[in-house]
């Protein structure tokens, strides 16, 4: 972190199930992130575009309303970026499950990024490439946690900002 | 010269000093970028033939994760068309320096490829 700016912040946006606001989230992150180094600044940006895609291409309607939410939080030494959505189909679900589910049993999850990555190379997968969440946690350094609950998919993204 | 530009990205493509050179610009942050990445790559793939590439990402802004494998693939059919193939990138940038960490360790068995960080 540099200079002497705020060391906390809670802000949760929210997210039309529109390609905009990918870009938006984007400027919103780098503005909440600003006064940090660099590193720190681009992994949140990155983050929380990541999420804020998959929120775009398999979200559902929340409570009726086209959206989802994307929230941050930061506590002076992590900051956390958080998705927030329904989603449109069990198979999309089941799919991030699993993947989570592998991240979180991975060693290296840079490993499974690479092994993912010839699979797509190679054309021995069809759908998703998934490589989003696998970025998340390799080349944004985060932890990831989830949970589903009432209809609700939550994937939480961890690092520490020093 | 060659010139393919949409949405925020740009991709040039100039005979330099030693080959042909292959410019990336600006963002690749598409939904599907590959829809708008493939028909340029498939029209610039022939130009390869018998030619020494280099491909410089140094100036490119930022790239989603749905943008890799429509340009890892056309870095590795780059690759088996060109005499060799150059890729270059900006270490003093984060995301640079990760993401095609990842392109190192994917590429290790390409023939003609060359990975550099500037």
């Amino acid at each position: 972190m540099t200079g002497t700016q705020e060391n906390t912040l809670a802000r949760r946006i929210e997210i039309p199930l529109v390609w905009d606001s990918v870009g938006q989230v984007r400027l919103e992150a780098g503005m909440l992130f600003s006064n940090f180094e660099p590193a720190v600044r681009d992994a949140a940006i990155m983050v929380a575009s990541e999420l804020t895609e998959n929120i775009v291409k398999y979200g559902a309607p929340l409570d009726g309303q086209p959206v989802g939410f994307v929230s941050f939080e930061l506590d002076g030494e992590n900051f956390t970026i958080s998705s927030h959505n329904a989603v449109a189909h069990n198979n999309n679900l089941q799919a991030v499950q699993t993947l989570l589910g592998q991240i979180s049993d991975s060693e290296d999850p840079r490993e499974l990024s690479l092994a993912r990555l010839r699979q797509l190379i190679e054309g021995k997968i069809e759908g998703p490439s998934q490589l989003g969440l696998l970025r998340v946690a390799t080349d944004g350094g985060c932890k990831i946690n989830h949970s589903y609950s009432d209809a609700v998919l939550t994937i939480v993204a961890e690092r520490k900002v020093q | 010269m060659s010139s393919y530009e949409a949405e925020g990205l740009r991709i040039t493509a100039e005979p330099d000093q030693n080959g042909l050179k292959i410019c990336f610009l600006g963002r690749s942050d598409q939904r599907q970028p590959a829809i708008i990445m493939n028909p340029w790559f498939e029209d610039l793939l022939p130009m390869l033939s018998n030619q020494h590439v280099h491909v410089d990402f140094c100036p490119f802004e930022y790239m989603n994760s749905s943008s890799f494998m429509p340009i890892f693939q056309f870095l590795q059919a780059a690759a088996n068309s060109a005499t060799d193939l150059l890729v270059t990138f900006d270490n003093s940038k984060d995301w640079q320096r990760l993401s095609f960490s990842s392109l190192t360790a994917l590429a290790s068995g390409w023939k003609n490829f060359t990975i550099e960080a500037r």
